[in-house]
């Protein structure tokens, strides 16, 4: 039923994985893991993390940062991760990006920059976004394993680079430009941009048009960037691995989120079944309950009460995932859950090697 | 603790936690169990697609309050809301008489504009309703269920963002009167949602120190939800001397891994002690999926188990 050696083989010409499932299904774990994974069939692998609990970090036992950090394990190939900065991503973009190091400077001391390249939500995203393509650029990986966002914002990750195109070429961006706004004077436009201040103040508007007009001339490079990312993910170099919890709450949007996918025209690795609960009998579970009964009075009767409650777990759960394997042909992987913590570079390749490897 | 004053503390109980933990059925155990205690509550649904209606075996929440009958309460204590960012800025605008202008000019397109010219914007207009909601009067009790946490921390946020952007008109007046609302023990108190597991515990342990440390607001008591039952010692081999050896690999085996799973359990909460010592309330593990209504209820009962468990806050 669990097919390990089918999802190893289909990451084997990967040169781009990304981990994707809602909250709280083990994403990161399992990106790590197929780091671990690439490493041990000799490949040069990286993994980019957002998750700001270093987990990652403590797994993999060093120090993220924005940069890659050297894993050192006992593999043939060679592992690195890092933890996504998506503001300090953002600043070296755009002094990459810039014309010279005064319009640099202009725009990453406007105000209005400051906020949204810190917490405007979908700037992570979008960075994730660039640090692979720059890890990709570098030729120093063999494959790069994303751990994207919780699921609804892993879309947001997919989307981040049309949607920068789209900001490009958007109302509010043709609206503040002062260039275009002298060339079609609009009273209707200036007079949204009067009522806009009536609600906001005026302040935010005049950050907005003198972070726009600092931007003048980059928004072609930027346009050019996120066509290359878009054109790299939906190339077959890119492989999505589905992550999910074997629990009634958490397949419906795993299901949600294969659909997304493969609408997109997203290659499928493969689909992680995380953390499912172990099976300890064959036996049918209603005999496991009348062989409870006729111990209710003895000293196995709590150790019957386990046995029961754990094979109903996996029932449960056996029911929950039944529908998985109807919304994607990829090889579907179960890794167990285990019964000690994945929290150092051994439970990883422990589950490593659930993966396949 | 006696109940009644727990769920009087606050007016406001935001409940955050990381994905997966519970956070939902949480919100919705504290305002079922606060209404069956006689508190006029309101429960709030924020993001976009969560189970609250799968809960109450009812309709899908909007922005219309929504009555819910529970068994042995009176008819309307418990109320039901989703509020979104569009509704609540259609309502904030049009009691300014400013929507109507706007949404002639350029439609819906108000919202994007605003969002895209003001971080934050969005979340300060949800704070902003039920700022709004708990001025009123109305309820003895909001429950939010807020988003998960990473997104809880920039949530809660909201406020401070808009303020450092917008220098003048009504959208800072309302990140003001957030402020105040979040600033105020009384008024408003957040509900950090765990389970006792690694992950889930180090995650807790940091958005709690940011939501003190950089949102201003007080913490209540964190919920660990989903605690197993305590579990029995591995049967010994004379025990198991009369049952199949299959059988009795079997029982072995479940225990043992039950127990080492409790074992990590233990371990969190030993860790909680140490790096966030505040109260707890415990709820043991619901197994039954999927969650409906009946699971809600019981839930409920062992919320009200808890609570009352719970020393009290100036003991």
């Amino acid at each position: 039923m669990t097919n390990g050696a089918g999802l190893s083989a289909r990451l084997a010409d990967a040169s781009v994985v990304l981990c994707a499932g809602t909250g709280g299904v083990g994403k990161t774990t399992v990106a790590a893991a197929i780091g671990v994974h690439a490493a041990m069939a000799g490949r040069r692998a990286v993994v980019i993390t957002v998750d700001p609990a270093r987990r990652l970090a403590d797994a993999m036992g060093i120090e993220l940062s924005n940069e890659p950090q050297v894993v050192v394990g006992e593999w043939p190939g060679e592992l690195s991760a890092l933890m996504l900065d998506a503001k300090q991503t953002f600043d070296e973009l755009v002094v990459r990006e810039a014309g010279d190091d005064e319009q640099a400077e202009h725009i990453l001391t406007n105000r209005l920059y400051q906020n949204i390249s810190g917490v405007l939500s979908g700037t992570q995203e979008f960075m994730a976004n660039e640090k692979l393509f720059e890890l990709y650029g570098s030729g120093a990986f063999d494959v790069i394993v994303v751990d994207t966002p919780p699921t609804r914002n892993a879309l947001d990750f997919l989307e981040a680079p049309e949607k920068l195109v789209r900001f490009l070429d958007g109302t509010l961006m043709r609206l503040m430009f002062p260039r275009q706004i002298r060339r079609a004077v609009n009273a209707g436009l200036r007079l949204m941009l009067r009522q806009v201040s009536s609600v906001v103040g005026s302040r935010i508007v005049d950050d907005g048009v003198a972070f726009l007009n600092a931007f003048q001339g980059m928004e072609d490079g930027f346009r050019q960037r996120a066509h290359d990312v878009n054109d790299l993910l939906a190339s077959k170099k890119t492989a999505v691995v589905l992550v999910t919890s074997p629990r009634h709450d958490t397949v419906p949007e795993t299901r949600w989120f294969a659909d997304q996918v493969a609408n997109r025209g997203l290659r499928v690795a493969g689909l992680v079944i995380n953390r499912t609960y172990p099976s300890f009998s064959d036996r049918p579970i209603d005999e496991l309950v009348e062989l409870w009964d006729a111990h209710a009075d003895d000293a196995l009767a709590s150790a019957f009460a386990v046995l029961v409650d754990g094979q109903s777990v996996v029932a449960d759960e056996h029911e929950a995932t039944a529908e998985l394997g109807v919304v994607t042909s990829a090889p579907i992987v179960h890794v167990p859950l285990l019964d000690r913590d994945v929290r150092d570079l051994d439970s990883v390749a422990e589950v490593a090697r659930y993966l396949g490897a | 603790m006696d109940p009644m004053r727990f769920f009087t503390t606050a007016r406001v109980l935001i409940v955050a936690g990381k994905g997966g933990v519970g956070k939902t059925t949480v919100a919705a155990a504290l305002a079922t169990a606060a209404a069956r205690n006689g508190a006029t509550t309101l429960l709030v649904e924020i993001d976009g697609k969560t189970q609250l209606s799968d809960l109450f075996g009812g309709d899908e929440l909007t922005y219309d309050d929504l009555a819910i009958e529970l068994p042995d309460t009176p008819s309307g204590r418990l109320t039901a809301k989703r509020i979104t960012p569009d509704k609540a800025l259609g309502d904030y605008l049009e009691g300014r008489g400013l929507y109507r202008a706007l949404r002639r000019l350029h439609g819906d397109k108000v919202l994007d504009t605003l969002a895209s010219a003001t971080p934050g914007v969005k979340d300060l207009l949800v704070l902003g309703k039920i700022k709004q909601l708990e001025r009123a009067g109305r309820y003895d009790l909001i429950v939010v269920d807020a988003p998960a946490s990473g997104h809880a921390i920039t949530f809660l946020r909201a406020a401070e963002g808009v303020l450092d952007s917008v220098e003048a008109g009504p959208i800072r007046e309302q990140a003001i009167e957030v402020g105040q609302m979040l600033d105020d023990p009384e008024r408003c108190q957040v509900l950090l949602v765990t389970l006792a597991e690694e992950t889930p515990v180090t995650e807790l342990i940091d958005t709690a120190y940011r939501v003190e440390d950089e949102v201003g607001v007080k913490l209540g008591p964190l919920v660990v939800n989903a605690l197993p039952a305590r579990p029995p010692e591995v049967p010994t081999a004379d025990e198991l001397g009369g049952v199949d050896s299959d059988l009795g690999d079997a029982l072995r085996g479940a225990v043992t891994f039950r127990r080492a799973r409790a074992a990590l359990q233990a371990e969190q909460l030993e860790r909680l002690d140490i790096e966030l010592p505040l109260p707890r309330l415990h709820l043991p593990a619901i197994e039954t999926t999927p969650f409906g209504p009946a699971e809600l209820d019981q839930l409920t009962d062992e919320m009200m188990i808890a609570i009352e468990a719970m020393p009290s806050a100036d003991a």
